[in-house]
């Protein structure tokens, strides 16, 4: 299949932005100024100042000598590839590989892309007029190769829409300086004379090598389409996605809902082909006004059932807003995992019922975040607060025992808290304690049971625990942190209260 | 009209099955009822079906500022006592419940999921939608102040699915009317080792049925020794708070 690249440049990006964004500048000059070498420069004019003769590189002061009362913004770094980026994101909508071209064009991979959108003419025209609509001033172009359709999109005079096969006539008019090579490389062609690429063409390659080194050769044989060149895309495109177009905009919750049905269904078929289930999926609404609206779900173990998903998007769905309308729906699922022959038997069984457990507990941490579902295991230690763990997924099964015989409290008082106590018997629970200002006389008590501290992870003291019942019933788990000394006073903590 | 001998056994036919008519127009369970929860012979007593009802909301109160693990302590014990086979929900505001402590009320502890929902709007939402999961057997939802609609839809998604959900009240601001089936005021009661010996014995509770539908209320002091409860006295007291409804045995 022949290859087709449409290029967009952008020649007043930035300033195009600030005169989308203060619609009273349209007719002002101004300029986009930073500081370059102790002065202010112009890095970018709009084009009323361009036409009074501002250029990028000259002084501000010499700009003020032809417009005294110019308006200036300061150039913020990386300004102009932020707005690329969005701009590559909503060209996501013609084609899912789109590539950021230098600091003011995009490039977009539309291999058979354009029979969407009725052919090639239509294609490129939409996107054109879209983006003049909004503002921008672009120029763009398709053709054959890369290099093709950025020498048309910056140099070319008439025709934008290169037909196939016929880059290299549609180049030869053009100045070598379409090529993307450096500026020295320019200057010395011109000072050959050499103007346009059909005089380059004819000379031959090995001599040309020679005297303009391999970038001129790379870059000449990749705008003639004979060495390929790859566009790397802005957004890895995912794998696992599916696409829905709306003509006209879809704005209500229901269109929403159906369109959303739609997508799971065909991402659910493809998946079951494949074998595998997603954990994750985002659903992107590209609005009509240019904005993206997103929402993203996620399940405790791989999935490929359109209801369940659908359910877990359901709660979501109302967070978009759709404005004037969607004109296109994309779903994408952001990890597909191989299922097992066990997970698939488990899914099948559970599609049947929407109560099943996983599908609860997906519901809940959609709706309440993930973290706040957690199943705890077993870990085979006896510092109590190691002695268990946060399973990482909801089927993990324990590696260890949970043990049944240990008189372990209810209630775990983390971190422990100190309390005052009066044990006249060394290596004896205390008599009386004192917690948070309450006096307990201790009645019974059970002990001591010595911890120790797991050598290999921390050092420190022991603990010895005792487990007490005070004269109201309660039964607290308390301890004393280290060895008994004479000298020293000991202390003592309440770390958990008994059922 | 005259009762003959071979309209007697019509008549108990009758009767029956008017009953388990009005028992299904009583509730809206979509299957029947599940069995009860067996606990003591005096406690099942206290309940019209004869043992702890599933399928509905139980309010455990902890009855003082100390007995918040007291009250955690009985619920598991109940738990325990449940079938082992499906799953559980506990929603808490922020989890101090000690998960290994669990153990010696027979119950796997990675059985359990917990929920941290800091907003009762939140847990609320949870405990209805696990109570109306089939796979849940049972939810406890730590929720201090509750009010009557909520508690209400509460008892209707328990009804719905069979689950059986305890509300664990730990210093609620009023113990206002709600929907619940029993209400269980809890506290730690002094533990005697058995046989004289000296240290800490089993876990005791004071437990104060406060309330119940269909069935009359009394204060038991139970203890858990190994897998199930032992009653150590005959009631104290019968409270006269205990809900009667006509017609109730």
């Amino acid at each position: 299949m022949t290859r087709r690249y449409v290029s967009l440049w952008f020649p007043y990006l930035v300033t195009d932005w600030f005169t989308r964004r203060y619609p009273e500048l349209a007719n002002v000059p101004f300029v986009i100024t930073a500081q370059e070498r102790g002065r202010l420069a112009v890095t970018m004019a709009n084009p009323v100042a361009e036409a009074a003769g501002i250029l990028p590189g000259m002084a501000l002061a010499d700009a003020r000598t032809l417009i005294s009362d110019i308006e200036t913004f300061d150039d913020k770094p990386g300004f102009s590839a932020k707005l690329l980026c969005v701009l590559a994101d909503w060209a996501t909508r013609y084609t899912p590989v789109v590539q950021i071209d230098g600091d003011n064009g995009l490039m977009l991979d539309a291999t058979g892309c354009a029979h969407l959108r009725g052919g090639e003419h239509p294609y490129l025209k939409d996107i054109v007029v879209r983006l003049r609509t909004a503002g921008y001033q672009v120029r763009g172009a398709m053709a054959d190769t890369v290099g093709g359709a950025w020498a048309v999109a910056r140099f070319g005079k008439d025709q934008p829409l290169i037909p196939v096969g016929e880059t290299q006539a549609a180049l030869s008019d053009l100045p070598p300086a379409a090529l993307r090579i450096s500026g020295a490389s320019v200057e010395r062609l011109r000072a050959l004379g050499i103007r346009r690429i059909s005089e380059l063409t004819v000379i031959p390659r090995a001599s040309l090598g020679r005297r303009f080194g391999q970038e001129m050769l790379l870059r000449l044989s990749q705008a003639l389409g004979e060495i390929p060149e790859a566009l790397v895309p802005s957004r890895a495109a995912p794998p696992l996605e599916e696409r829905l177009v709306s003509a006209d905009g879809i704005a209500t919750a229901e269109g929403i809902a159906k369109a959303l049905r739609h997508l799971l269904d065909q991402l659910c078929a493809r998946l079951e082909q494949e074998g595998k289930g997603v954990r994750t999926l985002r659903l992107e609404g590209h609005r009509l006004d240019g904005q993206i609206e997103t929402v993203a779900i996620g399940t405790s173990r791989p999935n490929r059932k359109p209801a369940h998903l659908f359910k877990l998007f359901e709660n979501k769905l109302d967070k978009i807003e759709p404005a004037l309308g969607i004109e296109l729906f994309v779903l994408t699922a952001s990890q597909g995992e191989p299922l097992t022959a066990e997970q698939e038997e488990i899914l099948e069984r559970d599609a049947a019922d929407a109560d099943a457990f996983p599908q609860l507990l997906d519901r809940i941490s959609n709706r309440m975040g993930f973290n706040s579902l957690a199943r705890f295991l077993p870990l085979e230690q006896y510092w109590p607060e190691r002695s268990f763990v946060k399973a990482k997924s909801f089927d993990e099964t324990p590696s260890a025992q949970w043990q049944f015989a240990q008189l372990r409290p209810i209630k775990l008082i983390s971190p422990p808290e100190p309390i005052e106590v009066t044990a006249p018997v060394p290596d004896y629970p205390p008599l009386f304690f004192r917690h948070r200002g309450k006096h307990h006389r201790v009645k019974r008590a059970d002990g001591p049971e010595r911890i120790e501290r797991a050598w290999w992870i921390e050092s420190g003291e022991p603990r010895d625990y005792f487990r007490v019942e005070d004269d109201e019933g309660v039964r607290f788990w308390i301890f004393r942190s280290g060895h008994y000394k004479q000298a020293v006073p000991a202390l003592w903590f309440l770390h958990g209260v008994f059922a | 009209m005259r009762e003959t001998q071979e309209d007697k056994p019509r008549r108990a036919e009758l009767l029956a099955r008017l009953r388990n008519e009005v028992a299904r127009l009583e509730s809206c369970h979509a299957a029947p009822p599940p069995d009860g929860l067996h606990l003591t012979p005096l406690l099942d007593n206290c309940f019209d079906q004869g043992a702890l009802p599933l399928g509905c909301l139980h309010e455990i109160v902890a009855a003082g500022r100390d007995e918040d693990a007291a009250a955690n302590g009985f619920v598991a014990a109940l738990l325990g006592k449940l079938p082992k086979n499906s799953g559980l929900v506990w929603i808490t505001k922020r989890r101090t419940v000690f998960p290994p402590g669990l153990a010696m009320f027979g119950l796997e502890p990675d059985r359990i999921v917990f929920a941290e929902l800091p907003k009762e709007r939140d847990a609320l939402w949870s405990a209805e939608e696990a109570l109306r999961s089939k796979a849940v057997s049972a939810v406890v939802a730590d929720i201090a102040n509750i009010d009557l609609t909520a508690s209400r839809r509460l008892q209707l998604a328990a009804e719905h699915s069979g689950a059986v959900a305890f509300l664990l009240r730990v210093n609620a601001k009023s113990l206002s009317s709600s929907a619940c089936v029993s209400r269980w005021q809890v506290r730690h009661a002094a533990s005697i080792p058995p046989d004289g010996l000296p240290g800490v014995g089993f876990p005791r509770w004071d437990v104060e049925l406060v309330k119940v539908r269909n069935g009359r209320g009394g204060r038991f002091t139970l203890e858990w020794r190994g897998s199930s409860f032992i009653e150590i006295d005959t009631p104290v007291t019968v409270t006269t708070r205990a809900h009667r409804k006509a017609g109730a045995a």
